[in-house]
């Protein structure tokens, strides 16, 4: 991402926050005394300073010139990895939301499946007895050793 | 003195204890490789086993779950890329780099011998100077607090890469998350959207995994490397005594940042190995590969955070009041066998303190051998394909993260932290400024503003002691450096953002 690019984003988040995202969601009494002592102050402060290192950005861009030039990893398809990442992203959305019916165990073994899957387009054996054996085993380990509640589901109850 | 030692001698020189304190050590290193299983709730998980042991077998036992905690956090840091324990976060940006060039054996050791080095510096720092140390973190107020962390932010330049603005941005967004939750002083919602999980903040360990292990999962899923299927390459070198002479000096001085920042009672030992790395980073003629897989960097960051270890238990000793999460579990483990920690226990149960001092030198000894045996065991991770390892990592991350609080919410977090952390990336923006950020963050502004509870307003009192003036002189100082070494890459042309990531 530019210098420029980066710069703009940072100021459009410094207005953001400064006229809707701190008066909407910050809550401050009416009898503070002192501006310091404000839960407005420093989120205020915050935001100033986002937006100060917006215009430096977009400044240093104007008179510098300066470009990117790091090249980060790129797929061979841009429209392939980003149908990837979309994957990726339903696959841990629908995860979180499935678990109190899977269970974590469950839910853990289908995300992993999926995500190998994803990864490498393929589906092998390994992969299935690593998706079975290693939730079990953390389940194993996480509720039986560390006595936490692991969210069991609706579909089977392990011991 | 003599007499002391002879007694808490022969008060350890048992069966049970020796057995205590190694097993302390193994189940700490354990769970200080399992991301999300913290050294903190080792401890708390350990607490209930102490209380049908005598009491030093059982402060034994925590203590050397707690240093093994602390150690093992940097093993799923350099090879997975996901600390352990927030203390490794530090580890993370060269130990992960070693892993990926083969070099994960000489990263853990390096790592085994500064974490052991550190851990000896401070437990003498303890035994000799704990009246000393203790007295002088008294003298730190809210104001002493707040000047100490603004240097401590100047860290943020130390691992921004080339791009010091990049990194600003990255530390304000992590300033600003970790505003999330109730007010300190009004105890009004801050960004909680009213969800009650958002009252407490955003868990940090949630965030730290989140930034750190799930973006690597993103980035395969991205851009799968051709060779994901197969084995990274493992070279069997091992930290030579060269190198650990080489680091040294860093390791000294990680040590006493460690033992300095560990007495003052609610630091703990993140910053400090962010400080330790710095400094390292500052003062090293290797400066340039740091971040990049530089073994001064793993060696720096361990000292830093294992330095805080025994220097934790200086308050607690000497005045009785925790210097951390671990220490006040430490402090009930005391209070459940009847001792009082404090002043008056160097006169009513000096055996128990002389035995606590011997324990500890023996735990660093437990320490080195346990984690020896430890990481040649662990580094073989580093063979486990990517492919199969990354989806691994996550289901690990899952469970590490549910386990903290009980709550599918944090995972929740991990997962938008992860996300936020693969958008940081792409647009070339460093994390480890943000997460910097997001530890010290609520420390910063809590003390400032009990600054300003305790004047009125008034900002006079940021300047009130000569602790604050050194602080702020060490700060001004440090900006000038950082400015004079941004004139100079500015003038580089295409180094601005070469290493941003």
């Amino acid at each position: 991402m530019s210098n420029r690019a980066l710069g703009i984003l940072c100021c459009v988040l410094a207005i953001f926050l400064w006229f809707y995202a701190i008066p909407t969601w910050v809550s401050a009494p009416s009898n503070v005394s002192k501006v310091v002592l404000s839960p407005t102050f420093w989120p205020l402060i915050i935001a100033a300073l986002i937006g100060l290192s917006g215009i430096y950005l977009v400044a240093m861009e104007a008179v510098q010139a300066t470009h990117d030039t790091e090249t980060l990893e790129q797929p061979e398809s841009a429209m392939a990895g980003s149908i990837r990442l979309i994957l990726g992203a339903v696959a841990m959305v629908i995860f979180l939301f499935s678990v109190e019916t899977t269970g974590l165990v469950i839910g853990s073994m289908a995300l992993f499946l999926v995500i190998a899957i994803i990864i490498t387009q393929t589906i092998s054996l390994r992969f299935v007895l690593i998706a079975i054996c290693l939730p079990i085993a953390l389940y194993g380990f996480f509720a039986h050793v560390a006595s936490v509640a692991v969210p069991q589901g609706e579909w089977i109850q392990l011991p | 003195m003599i007499d002391n030692i002879l007694a808490g001698i022969s008060v350890v020189a048992n069966f049970e204890s020796i057995l205590a304190l190694a097993g302390g050590v193994l189940i700490g290193v354990i769970a200080g490789a399992i991301p999300g299983m913290s050294a903190t709730m080792a401890v708390a998980l350990t607490l209930p086993f102490t209380f049908s042991l005598s009491p030093i077998t059982g402060i034994l036992l925590l203590l050397g779950v707690y240093k093994g905690g602390i150690f093992g956090g940097c093993i799923p840091a350099i090879l997975i890329k996901t600390p352990g324990t927030p203390a490794s976060s530090a580890t993370v940006l060269d130990g992960h780099p070693m892993a990926e060039q083969g070099e994960s054996g000489r990263a853990l050791g390096m790592a085994l011998y500064a974490s052991c080095t550190a851990d000896l510096i401070s437990n003498l720092a303890l035994i000799l100077f704990a009246g000393w140390l203790a007295s002088f973190a008294l003298k730190f107020g809210p104001p002493e607090f707040f000047t100490l962390i603004l240097f401590s932010l100047t860290i943020i330049a130390g691992v921004s890469g080339a791009s010091l603005v990049r990194g600003i941005f990255s530390a304000l967004l992590g300033l600003l998350f970790a505003t999330v939750g109730l007010d300190l002083v009004y105890g009004t919602n801050r960004f909680t959207m009213n969800d009650p999980n958002l009252m407490g903040g955003l868990n940090f360990i949630a965030v730290l995994i989140g930034l750190f292990a799930i973006p690597e999962i993103l980035n395969m899923i991205w851009s799968p490397d051709k060779n994901s299927g197969q084995a990274r390459k493992l070279s069997s070198a091992w930290v030579s005594f060269a190198e650990y002479k080489r680091c040294f000096k860093s390791i000294i001085r990680g040590s006493f940042i460690g033992v300095f920042l560990g007495s003052i009672p609610g630091i703990g030992a993140a910053p400090a190995a962010f400080l330790s790395y710095s400094e390292a980073k500052r003062n090293s003629p290797n400066k340039e590969n740091f971040g990049k897989g530089e073994i001064e960097g793993v060696a720096a960051s361990e000292a830093g955070n294992n330095g805080v270890a025994g220097a934790t238990l200086i308050p607690l000793l000497a005045l009785g009041v925790p210097g951390d999460v671990i220490t006040a579990i430490i402090i009930g483990a005391f209070m459940i066998h009847g001792l009082q920690p404090g002043p008056m226990m160097f006169l009513s149960n000096v055996d128990i303190i002389y035995a606590l001092f011997v324990g500890l030198i023996l735990s660093s000894i437990f320490l080195f051998g346990i984690g020896s045996f430890a990481i040649r065991g662990f580094r073989f991770i580093s063979k486990i394909p990517k492919a199969v390892l990354l989806p691994s990592v996550l289901i690990l991350c899952i469970y590490g993260c549910y386990a903290i609080n009980n709550t599918l919410f944090d995972v929740g977090v991990m997962f938008a932290m992860g996300w936020l952390g693969f958008l940081m990336y792409r647009a070339s923006i460093p994390a480890p400024p943000f997460l910097i950020a997001f530890i010290l963050g609520p420390l910063f502004e809590d003390n400032f503003r009990q600054a300003m509870l305790m004047s009125n307003g008034d900002m006079g009192i940021l300047f009130r002691s000569p602790i604050t003036w050194f602080f702020w002189a060490a700060t001004l100082l440090t900006i000038v450096a950082i400015s004079k070494k941004v004139r100079e890459l500015e003038n580089k042309p295409g180094q601005l953002t070469k290493d941003a990531k």
